[in-house]
Order: structure tokens, then sequence, then C-alpha cells
């Protein structure tokens, strides 16, 4: 235990050493919170231009007129009124253009461009508030409004506690697992590579092996570190997010959610399983590998496959069940979001850590196997 | 320039990238790929889509409800009823109730409301399902009601409305794909440069071959033009293998009924002719940034960076409501990001297309000259960069007149970081005033000085703490300070079309309005004035000098001055004011010019009259002759 150790301390400090390895591990903290600022800054501007945008309408003369009345004082609307039926439709000058077809009035939009989808919403929207006074009208001279109105009625109340801002929650919750599970496995493919092939290319492998040590203490105690660097740039990702996080729900009073430390340890403890697993691949593959550059090669097909899974989490509407608790990396990932919606469902919780252990342990021991070969480790140029 | 010489460079390149495994695989990887991946999306997708729909939504009956809708809710076939729980909240959290239902009798009929996880897809449909069933249960109860009455809703329906959607199937349907196909091209195709503008760079170094290859008759710019034409060659190639890719595979594994997609070959020509400029700019940008690592391990911590500048624009593309426009045309990435979401959905415009084409060849012609300038600098090909300076004990550390572009660097990103994490988190529990004072004083103005003074560096000559010199210097700085204030405000007048007021900022205004005229002066102009010019003029600027030239220096601090101010529609009128502020500071070699400019630019800001008339042609007028006037007495000297 001693000796393994001794070798994760060594691998350690060299990683420690290595400023710019650091900067690149630590680069979220400093990047994520000036791109959200400024992504925020875009969104802001992009929602103030749809604000203010003014959508032109082509108004048939034959439109009644107590709804044209309706549709001239929606100013988001502009309106040109005439009397002729346009055959050739262009939506970049005119975006919609309502028109009579038999007894029904008909608007004609392009869903494909925004100005005019936005001039179907308002002229919809126009509609229905006009049909609504009429029908509102119509029920109150037979003094039936309040009954029709209140005969069945219904709303809807958020059941965690978190009001209308919930949402908030959903988005942190699809955010923060993903990117903590990414990052975590890029650190780690960053790293493997040169605790494998970069240790062959400096042929320091051989003065390891000729020291009192067994291979299987070497390749813990590597593995342990590579775990470590995986950890740490999730954790560096937590706390990358925190700010816009931190800024976001402290604003808002009626939410529950918080970064707690129990919050923080469970996202941990669902993250080591992966980091274990990942390293261990990724160092295995790094073993056939003579050269660091080598070893990336190899190794980012191993990356291709283990960010599949962690996509798999984006798929809308997914929902956690048994079959998605049995998928590595994605299972994790599924925990973590409902820890985030402030849900811990025992059961599944030591289900998908025994088999994300399970998975590493197979990891682990194929990493084992690889390191014991002396083929794979000096031999064989084919 | 030979260009049988380049060819034959290009040649060479083109065998070594070709011999190179990751190189191919990574050419030929989306073949393999994306049929898994396609696939696997679909499947997924469609096998996500039928258990949610199989599952049926467990409604739990707060209180008891009207028999007939108790009858409806029990015919569904998507709903399971529960009445009869002992712990509902234990229930609700072990996710075995997707809604509650609770009713109450009002003085004219039923009230309902529906209680859900709003966070969870489960609760939503849910909500779905029942708000569907009793939707039509409230309209059966008014039915009821005017029938009773005697009369019909009818009668007011004088004219009936409907919407038709003129686009076609194929052009919805192109939409659907067009929030994500765009990224993943543009993505795809700018990654893949900077793999082999690492293999061309920085493997170059690491093997120690370009020395040798500096000792062949061969001209640097020969050289740099021979490694230009691979890596774009071998990103053509790649991007045309996506394409291929996408255009054979996503007909087979993806239901294209249902998107309705038709990817012609000539579609796939637009985007590919779209694409062609950012593979100049992201080559010219990769080979250089590439050069500044000395092996292929350090690659990763400059490559990083710019895998970011490369994702965020593509990413703000998938901005919901962002189209093209003749602003967003002018954003290299965004631009080619947008416009083949465009050409996806049919909606191409040329003179979009057009602006994005020659702003994309503009941006490759800058990047291309950024790569040419980082090859001809002898101290980036050869130079073997310097370590941090920080030591644990401060007794290893020498005595020095100015601390190193790594230590700069390496503060200046701390700094930024305590800036915005102070913001944040102080804004909780101190008031706006305190959090200013801890920013400014605090991190801006005395953490540089702290870290000046245990770097052990000399702390006059560092920050320029000295008499102003050369006072044409002088006068040519505040020219050009007037010339980047007049553009401020022209820039002003071109986005205020576009932009409402921002809540945040209109807060912020109105309390400090209640403020006295000298607490304005104190927290607004003279405050950041000092501090800001010690961080970005003072501590950050005379390294960065000495190492990569005034240009180089002034453009990186006024670039870090402007982001600190963490406002994106200020960022450029921000960074020409620090262009003043550093060209001042360079000449002057005084920070005390600077300093009182950002405090004139601050008070200016506070106290200039609201009705104060500016016109567009007067300032552009002034921008011209102050540049102009600038430029002359700089020369003159």
């Amino acid at each position: 235990m001693n000796k393994m150790i001794m070798i994760y301390k060594k691998e350690m400090k060299s990683l420690f050493r290595d400023k710019k390895a650091l900067l690149t591990l630590f680069l979220p903290i400093l990047l994520y919170p000036v791109l959200m600022i400024f992504l925020f800054g875009i969104m802001s501007l992009v929602q103030s231009n749809t604000a203010l945008e003014v959508n032109s309408l082509y108004v048939h003369s034959t439109v009644p007129s107590d709804w044209l009345e309706v549709l001239k004082e929606n100013e988001s609307l502009s309106l040109k009124i005439g009397e002729e039926i346009p055959t050739d439709l262009n939506f970049d000058e005119i975006h919609a253009y309502l028109l009579p077809e038999g007894e029904i009035f008909t608007l004609i939009y392009h869903s494909n461009i925004d100005s005019s989808e936005r001039a179907f919403y308002q002229v919809n929207k126009t509609y229905e508030t006009f049909i609504a006074s009429k029908k509102s009208d119509f029920l109150a001279s037979f003094n039936l409004k309040d009954a029709y109105d209140q005969v069945v009625t219904f709303d809807f109340e958020e059941i965690s506690g978190d009001g209308e801002s919930r949402f908030i929650v959903m988005l942190v919750g699809m955010l923060l697992p993903f990117l903590i599970v990414l990052y975590g496995i890029i650190g780690t493919n960053l790293l493997s590579s040169d605790l494998s092939a970069g240790e062959k290319e400096r042929a320091t492998l051989e003065t390891i092996f000729s020291v009192p040590v067994k291979r299987f203490e070497i390749i813990m105690g590597k593995l342990l570190a590579c775990t470590t660097v995986g950890i740490i740039s999730g954790g560096v990702n937590i706390l990358a997010i925190f700010p816009v996080v931190f800024a976001i729900t402290a604003n808002i009073p009626d939410l529950s959610f918080h970064f707690s430390i129990g919050l923080m340890m469970f996202l941990f403890l669902q993250l080591i399983p992966i980091m274990i697993m990942a390293s261990a691949l990724f160092i295995a593959i790094g073993m056939f590998a003579k050269t660091y550059q080598e070893s990336q090669s190899y190794s980012s097909v191993a990356l291709i496959g283990l960010m599949a899974l962690s996509y798999i989490f984006l798929i809308p509407n997914l929902e956690a069940s048994t079959l998605l608790y049995a998928l590595p990396i994605t299972n994790a990932m599924l925990l973590m979001r409902e820890a985030i919606l402030g849900s811990y469902p025992l059961t599944a919780i030591f289900q998908v850590l025994f088999i994300n252990l399970g998975v590493s342990a197979l990891s682990v021991m194929a990493m084992h196997f690889v390191f014991q070969s002396d083929w794979v480790i000096f031999g064989g140029d084919n | 320039m030979d260009f049988s010489r380049v060819m034959h460079i290009i040649k060479k390149e083109t065998l070594t990238l070709i011999r190179n495994k990751r190189i191919l695989l990574g050419i030929l990887a989306p073949l393999f790929f994306l049929p898994i991946l396609l696939y696997g999306f679909q499947a997924f997708s469609e096998r996500t889509h039928e258990v949610t729909e199989a599952t049926k939504s467990v409604v739990y009956m707060e209180t008891d409800i009207p028999e007939e809708l108790r009858l409806i809710l029990e015919k569904s076939n998507h709903i399971e009823l529960k009445s009869d729980l002992s712990d509902v909240s234990n229930a609700v959290a072990e996710r075995k109730i997707d809604l509650i239902l609770g009713h109450e009798f009002t003085d004219l009929g039923s009230h309902f409301t529906l209680k859900y996880d709003f966070a969870r897809s489960s609760g939503m449909r849910a909500s779905e399902r029942v708000v569907d069933l009793l939707t039509s249960y409230q309209e059966s109860k008014r039915q009821d009601l005017l029938s009773n009455a005697g009369i019909s809703l009818d009668s007011i329906n004088a004219f009936d409305f409907k919407a038709s959607d003129f686009a076609t199937e194929e052009e919805i349907a192109g939409k659907a794909l067009s929030s994500i196909l765009p990224l993943v091209i543009v993505l795809y195709a700018l990654l893949s440069i900077m793999n082999f503008a690492v293999e061309l760079t920085t493997q170059e170094k690491e093997s120690e071959t370009l020395e040798t290859l500096f000792s062949i008759p061969l001209t640097r710019i020969e050289m740099v033009m021979g490694k230009l034409f691979s890596c774009i060659l071998f990103s053509t190639v790649s991007t045309a293998v996506i394409l291929a890719g996408l255009y054979m595979m996503m007909p087979i594994f993806i239901d294209m009924d249902i998107f309705g997609l038709i990817l012609t070959p000539s579609l796939l020509i637009n985007i590919f002719i779209t694409i062609i400029p950012l593979l100049f700019i992201g080559s010219g940008l990769s080979i250089a940034v590439g050069m500044f690592a000395s092996s292929y391990k350090e690659s990763s911590a400059y490559i990083t960076p710019l895998v970011f500048v490369f994702m965020i624009p593509a990413y703000v593309a998938t901005t919901p409501g962002l189209q093209m426009s003749v602003f967003t045309s002018m954003i290299p990435i965004l631009n080619a990001t947008l416009l083949i979401k465009s050409v996806l959905i049919n909606q191409m415009h040329f003179a979009y297309f057009s602006i994005t084409f020659f702003t994309n060849i503009l941006f490759a012609v800058l990047s291309l000259a950024f790569m040419f300038k980082i090859f001809s600098t002898e101290k980036i090909l050869f130079g073997s960069g310097k370590e941090l300076s920080f030591r644990l004990q401060r007794k290893y550390i020498k005595t020095r007149d100015f601390i190193e572009v790594e230590d700069v660097l390496m503060t200046l990103a701390v700094i930024i970081i305590a800036f915005i994490y102070a913001g944040v988190i102080l804004a909780r529990f101190l008031d706006f005033k305190q959090v200013f004072f801890i920013s400014q004083y605090g991190i801006f103005a005395l953490a540089p000085i702290v870290v000046l003074l245990y770097l052990k560096a000399n702390i006059k000559s560092s920050i320029g703490l000295c008499f102003p010199e050369k006072p044409h210097a002088l006068a040519s700085g505040f020219l050009f300070y007037l010339c980047a204030l007049s553009l401020s405000f022209l820039y002003q007048f071109a986005i205020a079309p576009f932009v409402t007021e921002i809540p945040t900022l209109v807060e912020l205004e109105s309390q400090m309005m209640a403020w006295s005229p000298m607490y304005r002066f104190f927290f607004i102009a003279l405050t950041p004035g000092i501090c800001e010019e010690i961080l970005f003029r003072g501590f950050a600027l005379k390294p960065l000098e000495k190492r990569w030239g005034s240009k180089a220096a002034v453009i990186v601090t006024s670039l870090a001055f402007a982001i600190v101010h963490l406002d994106f529609l200020r960022l450029f009128p921000t960074f020409l004011l620090g262009l003043s502020f550093g060209y001042i500071t360079v000449k002057t070699r005084s920070i005390f010019p600077a300093i009182i400019l950002h405090v004139l630019n601050n008070s200016l800001a506070i106290f200039m009259p609201e009705n104060l008339i500016l016109e567009p042609l007067w300032l552009g007028i002034i921008a011209v002759i102050t540049f102009n006037a600038g430029v002359f007495i700089q020369k003159r000297k």
C-alpha cells in the first residue's frame, strides 16, 4: 500500500510541476463564468430585438371592421390593407397575408421565417382575444358569463416548492452532470497518455521496474493519480458553474434548490466509479502505444465511446428506468440529475453504484492484465 | 515565392499526415461512427418515446372528484387513478405519483388543482394528459349550461379563421434538423483542423525537425504556405468526408419521412462553399497557436482556449430566435453556422451570403497574417517558454525590474476569477459600495501590487510611477483617446435600434443618480480610473511589452480590460478606449496620463448632460480628424 501511495505521489507531483497542464485543467473556472455572461448578453440582445420587432401583415379589405380595429391596436403588427388577392407571395417584406377564402379568412405565413411565424402568433392571439371578447359580451347579455367561465376551472401548482422557477433547476440538472462527467473523462484522457505511453516514450518505465515495487502497485498508483485528476476536473466544473448558478438562484426567493455540501458529495460519489472506469480504460489502451501521440490516437476511439454514453443523457424526455440504470455513465448522470432535482432513490443509487463499480473492477482487471504483459509493454513492432 | 518549393512542402506534409494513424482515424472515423451514432440516436429516441407513451401516468386524487370526471379519467388508457395512499409526500418523493389532482366545489361549479413537478417529463406528461380530459369535461359542462339556457355560441362566430403554413413539409422538416446539423458540421470542420495543425507544427518542433527544414534553401513564407495548404487540404477532405457521410447515411439510419429533409448535392455544395473561408481562418489560427507549444503534450494547453474560441460562436448560433442579419453576418463562425441553417431551411439570402463570405475572407486574411507573424518570430519558434516565477519560499525568488509574461497571465486570470466570484458571492451579503471597494481596491489594485512585491519586482518601474516623457506623445495619445471616444459614441448610435434598456443597468443608474456628484465622481470615475489602470496599464503592460512588443501588449491588455467589464454590448468601445490608454502609457512611459484619461472618460459618462445632442456625422468627422492629427504628431516627432 505504501509503495502504491509512493507511486501515486510521484505521478501527482509530476502533474503539479507541469503548470501548463494545470492551466488546461483549471481553465473552465475562468472561462465558464466569462462565457456565460457574454452568452446572456447575446441572448438578451436577441430577446430585445424580438420584442422590438414589428411584423408586417397584408390584410384584405373584406376583413370585418371590428376585427380590423383589434388588429390595428396590436403594436407588434404593421398593417397594409389592400383590395387585391396577391398570388405571388413573398415573405421578406410582407411577413403574412390575411386573405378571404370563401366564408373563411386564412392567414398565410411561412413557419421557417421567424418574422412570419411571429406575425402568425400575433394574428392568432388577436383573433382569440377578439372571439373571447365577443363570446364574453354574448354570454353577459344572458347573464351567464360567470357561470360559463367558472363551471369548471383549473390551475397548476409546482409540487417541489420551487414554483415557476423550477425550470432553472431542470436546466442545472441537465447541464451540470453533463459538464462534470464529460470534462472529467477528458481530464483523465489527458493524463492517462502521459502515465502510460509517456512513460514508455521517456524510457522511464524500465527504471520504475528496476525498483522493488510490484507491477500491481505501480499500475494502481498510476490509476489512483489518473482518477484523482478526473475527479479534480469534474470538481473544477462544479466550481466554474457555481457563480452563475449562485447568481441566478440567489435572486429567486422561492427556489428551494441550493448547492449543499451533501449534494456536492453525492455528485463526487457518483463521479468516482466513472473516473476509475475511464482511467483504467485509457491507461490500458495507452500501454499499447509507444508514444504520447500514438496513445492519444488509440484513446480517442474509447473517448468517443464514453462520450456517446454521456450524450444519451441529453435525449429529450429521457427518464430513469431499470434499463437506463444498467447503462454505465448514463446511469450515474441520471442519478446526479435526480439529486439536483431533490430526489435520492436509494435502491437505484445502490444498483448504479454496484453496476458502475463492477464495470470499474472489470476495467481495472483489464488494465492490470495489460500491464502484466511484457509483450504489450516492451514488445512487438507489428 | 517559388511555388514548386511550396508544392514540395505540401507533398512532404501530405505524406507525413497520411502516415499518421491518428490523422487517418480522425478523417475516416465519421464513416464508422456516424451510422452508429445516427442509428443509436434514432433507436434510443424511438424507444424512449415508446416507453413514455406506454407508461401510465399515476394520478392521485387528493379529494373526491365529480363522478363524471372520475369515469372519464378511469376510461383513459394513459392514466392510473389512486386514492388510498397513507403517505402521499413519501410517494411523491419516491416518484410513485406523477400528479396530485385536487378538487373543491365553488359557488358556480368545480375548481381543480394539478400539482406536479414542473421539472420532470413524467409530471409534465401527466399534466398534459389530465388537462386534455379536463378540457373536454369543461367543454361538456359548458355545453350543458348553454343547452339548459337554450342558447348556442354558434351565433357569435360571424366568421371563421384558419392559418395556413406556406412552408412545404420538406422545409418545415429541414428546420428541425437545421438546429443541430450546422453546429455538427462547423464544429467538426474546425476541430479537425486543430489535429492537422498540431501535427504540422508542434510535432515538427517536438521531433526537432524544424531546424532541419530551416537549413534547406527554402524561405519561411514558402514553408508556411506549404504547411497551410496541407492543413487546408486535409481539413477540406475531412469536411467532404463528413458531408458525404451525412449524405449517404442519413437516409439509411434516420427516418427521413419524419424530418422530410432532402440533402441534395447542390445543398451540400452550398454548405461546402460556406465552410471554405472558415477552413482558412481555422488553419491560420491553429497553425499559429500550435507553434507556441514545444511538445505534443504542451499543445493541449494552448489548443484548449482555441477550442472554446471556435465552439462559442457556433453554439451561440443555436440560440432560439437568432437569425441572419447584417450584424450576425459579420461575426465569423456564427455567420457560417447561421448561413448553413438558412440553407437547410431554404431561406438563404444572397446579401447575407455575400457579407458572410467577405467577412470570413477578411478574417481569414487576418488569421493568416497572424500566422506569418508568429512564424517569423524566432523567440516563439525556438524559445523554450519560461515557467512561472512563483515559489513557495520567497527566498528563492530573484530581485528583478519586471515580472515574466507567465506571471502576468496567471495573475490576470486569478484576478478576473476573483473579481467574478467576489462580485457574485459578496453581493448577497454586502451592499454595492462595499463590494465595489473590495473589487476595485482589493482585487484590481492591491492584488497586483502584492504579486509584484512577492516576486521582488521594482514597483516604480513595473507600474510606471514616473513623470510622463515626450510631451508630443501626450498630445497624440489624447487625440487617439478622442478618436476612440467618438467611435464609441458612433457604436452606441449603431446598436441603439437593436437594444432596449437592460433592467439591471437602469436600476443601477437610478441608484447612482441619488448620490451626490462627489460620491459619483469618487465611485464611478476616480476609483476605477486608478485601480483598473494599475492592473492593466501598470501591472500587465510592461512585461508583455518587453516580451511581445508594444502593439501586442496594448492589444492583449485592452482585450483583458474589455472582458473584465463583463458587458457584451460594451466590449468593442471598452476595447477601443483600452487601446488609447495603452498607447499613451507605452509612449509616455508613465501610468499617470492613462489614469487621467480614464477618470476623464468615466466623468464624462456620469456628468454629460442628458439633453446633449450628438450628431453621428460630426462624431465621424471628429474621429477622422483626431486620428489623422494623432498620427501626424506621432510621425513628426
